[in-house]
């Protein structure tokens, strides 16, 4: 029976972690679909829109990391967009894993595509000299070739596949397009891309006509907008919007996958504590003329029922501290093989063992309680 | 002679102690059930989160190649299998104030349009615009520009979308099709099951005639949150079995225990071990056909209920899952039958019936 409540704890305990832990752990891996936010020059002519673009500052983007949900912002992404008027090539300079130094934190912030497009594909490596650059997948060229840019000689290091228009470019490091064409400090565009509260009814209400506390409340609340509206406060001559495909399906995904997560530790929970259940209802059956006994030598109701009470406590303490053991290695295995990255509510686990264990077992004593309490001493001694 | 015994023995067993019998019956019942809704559930969770992750956008886009895209091409890609959304697009220019502005034409009812103020267009020359463009040229809902051929469009929506669509104006089809006088599409949108994106590849390309570029990042992201699911349902499965057969097998094992008399009698009667064996093992099948069987009726029920309030959808019953399910729920009834009887059945008769 302990070993049966020590399995069934252990699993309540790792389930219970895990579904709460599982939201941000998901919430993290929809990010790979895409940057979430796009941060653009605010526009104001239609000179602006259909001709040469404005610029944001590259010196603004570290101001990204220093707003009041920058612990959410998982990655940025500068993009600077030329073109070559020689060699009629369209260039784009961004980062791969470039380290940020925030001020005010020892460790640098580590992004570019590697963070905010880890899907798209480079074959061969990012170019580490000012003279190597990477070819879009449909541009053709291959790696060891040479193509000339801005008049200057450079070799191709890799061919990156992303099946968007940056595939027909040629792709350099941020700082050597900047130089080439002596765009020194600027960015055509910033994605970013950040862990956000799914949107609700009131996040999509208008902030610009919500009281001062709903508003607080807004840009208080890691929505995909209001962390939009952070940025742009921190990105000089910026207009910052969300990226509603992906923002919003996310959103939805991710209310799924918890309903679902939470609605199968339900039944796991239901399953594991009916089956502590039927092993005590098992144990009754063994003891009926032992019950019989001491309710003929005067067992009241509250003594009956006590004895199975502290036998369920007993067993259950014992079998969620054994639990808890089990459970420890089991929460950090699965959350290592399944999102890379142990649970991070193990604090918890020991309280959370103890609680399932007891709730478990005295919810499975709850049948052979209310069994026992119908023995009938007469009829059980006799053997009828 | 012997056979006799053994079904008396075995329908007594039953009948008379249908509480207990009942009682291991229920515990193989909670294994197959949720061993049964895990592995449905995990099975279809590819067709129940694929219609939701479809939102992200298209992961292929087919581009003209040696052709142009004409109204066949769309119908023959939207018949492949592995394509669960198409959207055709016409791209152009119109002429605004002297300034050249993007016009994309896309089936409007399906569009996606982000944050819509306005509604989506129904009737000819009724046109969204992108945020961006509404912002420079002071569009509203109900208002109109004029392009530069003399055309008057009426502008019924305003939509942020975060994308470059923001920059443009988007009108039906059949609208583009006039502004632009362009024929068949630009572009085709689609959205395929990830897997089989290679496979489509290579058909539109040698059967179309068209170009194709992936859309990597969302193709890849899909596969792996299916894998990551999948593998995280898995894992949990194999714990919740793990921790219900450990019920199980004690409730089993109890039963045994108890008939320890039983046992002694019928050794004294002469029975051989692998007839005692053979005898708990037909009452365990029993208890087992039963049990799983009610257990995986219950689990597509459970399945169902649990798909249906996440996912909205049902998922589809694939019987074949009933093989590991049973399987799994004999190797644990037989199992712990067996353990437990021949630890019983190692005792000399004589004393368990002196009561040693």
């Amino acid at each position: 029976m302990l070993v049966s409540v020590a399995f069934g704890t252990a699993l309540a305990a790792s389930l219970i972690t895990l579904s709460m832990d599982v939201s941000s752990k998901v919430a993290k891996e929809l990010r790979s679909f895409g940057a979430n936010i796009v941060v653009e020059p605010a526009v104001t002519t239609l000179q602006d829109l259909t001709g040469q673009r404005g610029y944001l500052l590259e010196e603004d983007l570290i101001r990204i990391k220093t707003i009041f949900w920058r612990h959410n912002i998982l990655g940025i992404l500068p993009l600077l967009y030329v073109k070559d008027p020689s060699s009629g090539f369209k260039v784009v300079g961004t980062w791969y894993k470039k380290p940020l130094r925030i001020p005010g934190q020892k460790e640098p912030f580590v992004t570019g595509i590697s963070t905010v497009m880890e899907g798209w594909l480079l074959q061969g490596r990012w170019p580490a000299k000012e003279d190597e650059i990477v070819a879009g997948a449909t541009t053709g060229l291959k790696i060891g070739q040479e193509v000339v840019v801005f008049g200057k000689k450079m070799k191709v290091v890799g061919v990156l596949r992303t099946g968007s228009e940056e595939e027909e470019m040629l792709i350099g490091d941020l700082a050597t397009v900047q130089s080439l064409s002596g765009r020194q400090g600027k960015v055509s565009k910033v994605l970013v891309s950040a862990l956000t509260t799914p949107m609700d009814e009131f996040a999509y209400q208008d902030p610009e006509k919500m009281t001062r506390r709903e508003y607080e409340k807004w840009y208080c609340t890691a929505y995909v907008t209001s962390i939009a509206k952070q940025i742009e406060e921190v990105v000089r001559g910026s207009k910052a919007r969300p990226v509603w495909p992906v923002a919003e399906t996310e959103g939805r995904v991710l209310k799924k996958l918890n309903l679902l997560i939470y609605l199968l530790t339900g039944v796991s929970l239901i399953g594991a504590a009916l089956g502590v259940s039927t092993t005590m209802v098992m144990s009754l059956l063994r003891r009926t003329e032992e019950v019989a006994l001491m309710k003929a030598i005067g067992a009241d109701r509250t003594r009956t029922a006590g004895i199975f009470l502290a036998e369920a406590l007993l067993v259950g303490l014992i079998g969620g501290l054994v639990g808890y053991f089990l459970s420890l290695p089991l929460s950090t295995y699965m959350g290592f093989k399944v999102f890379g990255a142990a649970l991070s509510q193990r604090g918890l686990l020991l309280p959370l063992s103890l609680v399932a264990a007891v709730v478990i077992a005295i919810f499975g004593a709850y049948i052979p309680v209310r069994k026992a309490l119908k023995i009938e001493p007469a009829v059980v001694l006799k053997g009828l | 002679m012997k056979g006799n015994w053994f079904f008396y023995f075995l329908s007594k067993a039953i009948t008379e102690r249908a509480g207990r019998f009942g009682l291991s019956a229920f515990g193989v019942l909670l294994l197959g059930a949720v061993l049964t809704a895990y592995l449905l559930i995990a099975g279809g969770i590819r067709q129940s989160l694929g219609k939701e992750l479809r939102r992200f956008g298209a992961n292929m886009i087919v581009l003209p190649g040696q052709r142009s895209i004409s109204e066949s091409a769309l119908r023959k890609i939207q018949s492949y299998p592995g394509v669960r959304t198409v959207e055709p697009q016409i791209y152009g220019t119109v002429l605004i104030e002297g300034h050249p502005v993007n016009l994309i034409g896309l089936p409007v009812k399906d569009f996606l349009a982000g944050r819509l103020t306005g509604k989506l267009p129904g009737a000819d020359m009724e046109t969204l615009a992108g945020i961006s463009l509404a912002k420079v040229l002071s569009l509203e809902p109900d208002s109109e520009v004029q392009t530069s051929s003399g055309m008057v469009l009426k502008i019924v929506g305003v939509f942020e979308r975060g994308t470059d669509e923001d920059m443009a104006l988007v009108v039906s089809i059949n609208t583009a099709r006039k502004l632009l006088s362009f024929s068949g599409y630009s572009a085709i949108l689609v959205n395929a099951a990830p897997e089989s994106l290679n496979s489509l590849v290579k058909r539109i390309s040698s059967e179309l005639g068209l170009k194709t570029k992936t859309v990597v990042q969302i193709a890849r992201a899909e596969q792996s949150l299916y894998e990551k699911i999948k593998l995280l349902m898995m894992m949990v499965m194999v714990v919740v079995t793990v921790s219900v057969s450990a019920s199980l097998s004690s409730t089993m094992g109890a039963n045994v225990l108890e008939r320890r008399e039983e046992i002694g009698l019928m050794k004294a009667l002469g029975a051989k071990r692998i007839t005692i064996d053979l005898y708990f093992l037909a009452e365990a099948t029993f208890a087992g056909i039963i049990g799983s069987g009610v257990g995986f009726i219950a689990g597509i029920g459970i399945a169902e209920a649990v798909s249906k309030t996440a996912f909205g959808t049902f998922v589809p019953v694939k019987l074949f899952v009933l093989v590991p399910v049973v399987l799994v729920c004999t190797v644990v009834v037989f199992g712990s039958t067996v353990i437990t009887v021949r630890k019983a059945t190692g005792v000399p008769a004589s004393w368990i019936l002196r009561g040693e």
